[in-house]
């Protein structure tokens, strides 16, 4: 099942509220220097197409709504990526008392890798993405 | 056996689907290259061997995984959700029937396609038919930005059929048939205005850049495509591919031929289909995106009026001044 995963990856970034900062490494990690295309990695626009879902941010109560959609309309089989101290913990939101956080990507939707970091160096992101493609 | 030789066209589809993933891995290493990135790696280096070894048959195994994915069908679509792409990938199949490939030898057998006297036509009707089979698919889903997305593709198809079938008779004109086998010869040189509008209509029906109006990542989410996930998907995939080969092939033809014998002409058929395809992923990473309006305007002035001059320098060169 995930050998044929393993060998064109293709990846939806869901953002659920985040600073922007993972993001752009993730911009980064397509450009020249870091390029993931060597991996066959695809960015796709819409989750139907896609295989792993890259999530960045706490998750807002807001948004908590569209993840679980999003997750939804991934079809099988399907990886999660959870990015960022924010995606893995929270982060600087992790207070109790914060009204508008639902918690981190895994109290909504099932997480396979994390990747921590502030925001997290292209490397990284690309370790944690090889990781998930050698899941079994 | 003569009889046997006579139906080598039946292997078309097949030859269509396996150079056209070359030619789709060709445009995603193409567009890598132009912007300095490695693009999928021929040889990947010894740690990453356990994931694969060589990502040369990237396509193959885009729509391997694509056919074993689980189809999620939205329950606002109508049945013609599903019998869209496979509507389009028939039309698609038969549309190689009727592609020459690599027409060297001599009699039914040396065409490399199924020859009428009017094949051209049936050229035609087959490239709406893909088209329009994915309309009918896309729209069925009642997404609405597979409605924006299918606005679009008609718009751009209405703006670029003149273009593309006044092209194509300046051929007709000069070769005095519509078969496509007696239209084939390196006609670049005789009609290079032909050569460029059907190469810019090409373009758009295949959806290169600054043509992707209708399946706009950015902005509409992959258009009449967007509800399309798993085994859909990777027939839509299928077609792609194959269309890709089919519309190379079709300009090869009618343009960049030159009538060898035997094995010449296949080494002269793929290496012409490599070029058009480099010049395809060449003009795929060099440009941005036009808006709708723009594109239809560039293509009722510009296109139709190459055409135009097409048909006029064809008309010149068969009756004279």
């Amino acid at each position: 099942m995930s050998s044929r995963i393993k060998k064109s990856p293709w990846i939806y970034h869901a953002h659920a509220g985040g600073c922007v900062g993972c993001d752009v490494e993730l911009l980064a990690c397509m450009g020249p220097r870091y390029d993931l295309e060597r991996l066959g990695v695809r960015w796709v626009a819409s989750p139907r197409y896609a295989d792993i879902l890259m999530v960045t941010g706490p998750v807002p109560l807001h948004t908590k709504p569209f993840l679980e959609r999003v997750y939804a309309q991934t079809p099988e089989p399907k990886r999660v990526i959870a990015m960022g101290a924010c995606g893995c913990s929270c982060g600087v939101f992790i207070d109790d008392e914060n009204y508008s956080v639902a918690g981190p990507v895994d109290r909504i939707i099932p997480v396979d890798v994390k990747i921590p970091g502030c925001p997290p160096k292209p490397e990284a992101i690309i370790e944690g993405i090889i990781k998930v493609l050698r899941m079994k | 056996m003569q009889a046997a030789t006579d139906l080598v066209w039946l292997l078309n589809p097949v030859i269509a689907f396996v150079v056209g993933l070359v030619l789709m891995f060709n445009l995603r290493k193409v567009f890598a290259r132009v912007q300095s990135r490695r693009g999928p790696l021929l040889w990947l280096p010894d740690r990453w061997k356990d994931i694969n070894r060589s990502k040369l048959l990237q396509p193959l195994y885009d729509i391997e995984k694509l056919l074993s994915k689980k189809t999620i069908i939205p329950h606002t679509a109508t049945p013609f959700f599903t019998a869209g792409p496979i509507m389009a990938l028939s039309f698609a199949v038969l549309l190689t029937l009727f592609v020459p490939v690599a027409a060297g030898g001599t009699g039914a057998a040396g065409k490399g396609a199924v020859d009428f006297a009017f094949s051209l036509v049936i050229v035609f009707y087959l490239l709406v038919g893909v088209t329009m089979s994915i309309i009918i698919g896309g729209t069925a889903s009642a997404s609405l930005f597979a409605a924006i997305g299918g606005v679009r593709e008609i718009e751009l198809m209405l703006a670029n059929e003149i273009p593309f079938i006044l092209g194509t008779f300046a051929l007709a004109i000069t070769a005095e048939s519509l078969s496509v086998h007696e239209m084939m010869g390196f006609n670049l040189i005789f009609n290079p205005f032909a050569a460029m509008a059907v190469f810019i209509a090409i373009l758009v029906k295949l959806h290169i850049k600054p043509f992707d109006i209708p399946e706009a990542d950015a902005e509409i989410v992959g258009g009449l495509t967007t509800e399309y996930s798993g085994k859909l998907l990777g027939i839509l995939e299928i077609t792609k591919v194959i269309m890709l080969f089919a519309l190379s092939a079709l300009f090869v033809d009618l343009f960049l031929w030159v009538p060898l014998p035997g094995l010449w002409a296949w080494a002269w058929f793929l290496g012409g289909v490599l070029v058009v395809g480099g010049a395809i992923g060449f003009v795929n990473a060099l440009f941005a995106r036009f808006r709708i309006d723009q594109a239809t305007k560039w293509l009722f002035r510009f296109s139709t009026l190459l055409s135009l001059t097409a048909i006029a320098f064809a008309l010149i060169g068969r009756y004279g001044l």
